[in-house]
């Protein structure tokens, strides 16, 4: 039973030009809530992609039928975009810009692009903003439910070492931000009390933390390390809070590989998302091939779209690469 | 009734006088806000480029801690930029908000305006090149400013008395 919980209208309008937002605040309800990014180029039409596709804002709100009709996106608002998002302090969140994107409050996620400022050879931001990506950050709740019972060891009572897979736009920080925070909770169908867990958020968009208070619900037990590069973080967390479980977007990096070894010789579990489109993929990148060769992780969750975002696909053991069965439950379908 | 019209006659001249000086110490005025901005857009570049502190909270903080002009633009600017969230309108607002208080030209204004576009709206070496440009005309305007005080100052004052002087010679 999932529950969606959308960002309202207001709480977008407030990053976008007035007559952006105006025209966003007059579409339908329904068409709002299918929208998961607005893609905004400078000289271009306004672009909302939805599950069913991309559809063009209309200049009188709602959804343009006609590309003559939709709302242009133009040098004065790309300057006003940027403004408004950074609150006039691009200055203040000039390492963020580097990285291509802001988080704003919410953990909405505005990736950008223009002129490049080099300096050293390193990207140290972006000047000239020309192309916004607006991702929106929902909380659905329950979209972790077919997951997780993949991911508790009934017996054992404890979370095994997982990792949640999927191309991008398929889920994995929906279901991961819900996992966390049934984990952190307690499931009574599965038999589990509650956990113990430390949140690694890097780029803001499990919690959408906002200075330092997460505005997503991850649960009652889960401490947020925001803003944190994952291994520091990872390190940091196991030291310093004593998580049962340390759940982390995105893995990918080298130093990810030795943080989750720490993790597991400490007998902490590792719950974390990587981006790959098959087995295959994940196995050819360097880093994750190597998680998977050493048999880090227990359990290999395959997510898509076959059902919409966050739909269960595969499970693998993660030692075996074979499609696991069954969860490790107990009795009737419920966990010890 | 002699010493009424005297009484008439002094209070006459006394209130040009005190006009023609109330118009020339707009010209030190002038002066002197010329040098409270200053100051405050140098103490936000501190605030902006040492402390990248965001420009909402710099304003808030400096409104406080800057005297007259520079503290009651960065007061009015903050509260447009909490109010609707961007640099450039707080900018523009809080000046048009401010400017009938103050004795500022048109020229002045338009400098200080020209910031608006600039402010907060790229990174740290971009600021401080464009405040400590701004801040360097408004030196200039404030030289210019402080010689205009020299010379119309004292003339107004003069001009005033010699106009009430004339009002009673013309009135006897």
């Amino acid at each position: 039973m999932y529950s969606v919980i959308s960002p309202s209208v207001d709480e977008i309008r407030s990053y976008l030009p007035p007559k952006l937002g105006t025209a966003l605040a007059d579409l339908p309800a329904r068409e709002w809530g299918d929208v998961e990014e607005i893609r905004l180029r400078v000289r271009q039409p306004v672009r909302l992609c939805t599950p069913a596709g991309e559809k063009l804002l209309a200049r009188s709100g709602g959804v343009a039928q006609d590309p003559r009709d939709a709302l242009v996106f133009d040098e004065d608002d790309a300057r006003l975009t940027i403004d408004l998002a950074t609150r006039g302090s691009v200055y203040a969140l000039q390492e963020q810009l580097a990285s291509g994107y802001l988080t704003l409050p919410g953990g909405h996620r505005l990736g950008l692009a223009g002129r490049a400022v080099v300096e050293g050879g390193r990207l140290c931001g972006v000047r000239h903003i020309s192309s916004y990506c607006l991702r929106l950050a929902r909380e659905v709740r329950g979209a972790a439910g077919p997951v997780l019972p993949w991911l508790v060891d009934g017996p054992a009572g404890r979370v095994v070492n997982s990792l949640l897979v999927s191309p991008p736009r398929c889920g994995k920080t929906t279901v991961l931000r819900d996992a966390v925070r049934q984990l952190s909770g307690g499931v009574k169908a599965l038999g589990i009390g509650g956990f113990q867990v430390g949140l690694v958020d890097e780029r803001s968009e499990v919690a959408g933390s906002w200075q330092g208070i997460p505005a997503r619900d991850v649960g009652p037990r889960t401490d947020v390390l925001d803003a944190c590069p994952k291994a520091a973080g990872m390190v940091t967390l196991l030291r310093a809070m004593a998580p049962d479980v340390l759940a982390t977007d995105e893995i990918g990096r080298e130093e990810d590989v030795h943080a989750i070894e720490e993790a597991a010789n400490a007998g902490v579990a590792v719950l974390a998302t990587a981006h790959a489109w098959s087995l295959e993929d994940l196995r050819a990148r360097p880093t994750t091939g190597r998680l998977l060769a050493r048999g880090d992780f227990t359990r290999l969750v395959f997510l898509g779209r076959s059902k919409g975002p966050g739909t269960l696909e595969a499970v693998l053991d993660g030692r075996t690469l074979r499609a696991v069965s069954a969860p490790i439950l107990s009795g009737a379908g419920r966990a010890v | 009734m002699v010493p009424l019209r005297l009484g008439l006659a002094a209070f006459a001249v006394y209130a040009l006088y005190r006009a023609g000086t109330e118009h020339g110490g707009r010209y030190r005025s002038r002066q002197r806000e010329l040098r409270e901005l200053r100051s405050a857009l140098r103490s936000l570049e501190t605030e902006v480029v040492y402390g990248r502190t965001a420009l909402e909270l710099a304003c808030k903080n400096l409104s406080g801690r800057e005297l007259g002009a520079g503290g009651l633009l960065l007061g009015a600017a903050g509260r447009h930029l909490a109010a609707s969230g961007s640099a450039s309108v707080a900018w523009r607002e809080g000046l048009r908000e401010i400017q009938g208080r103050l004795a500022l030209d048109s020229e002045d204004l338009r400098i200080l305006a020209s910031l608006g576009n600039l402010l907060g709206q790229s990174d740290t070496a971009d600021q401080a090149a464009h405040l400590a440009m701004v801040r360097e005309m408004l030196a200039e305007r404030e030289r210019g400013a402080a010689e205009e005080a020299r010379l119309n100052g004292r003339l107004w004052s003069y001009l005033g008395a010699l106009a009430g002087l004339g009002l009673v010679i013309l009135v006897i």
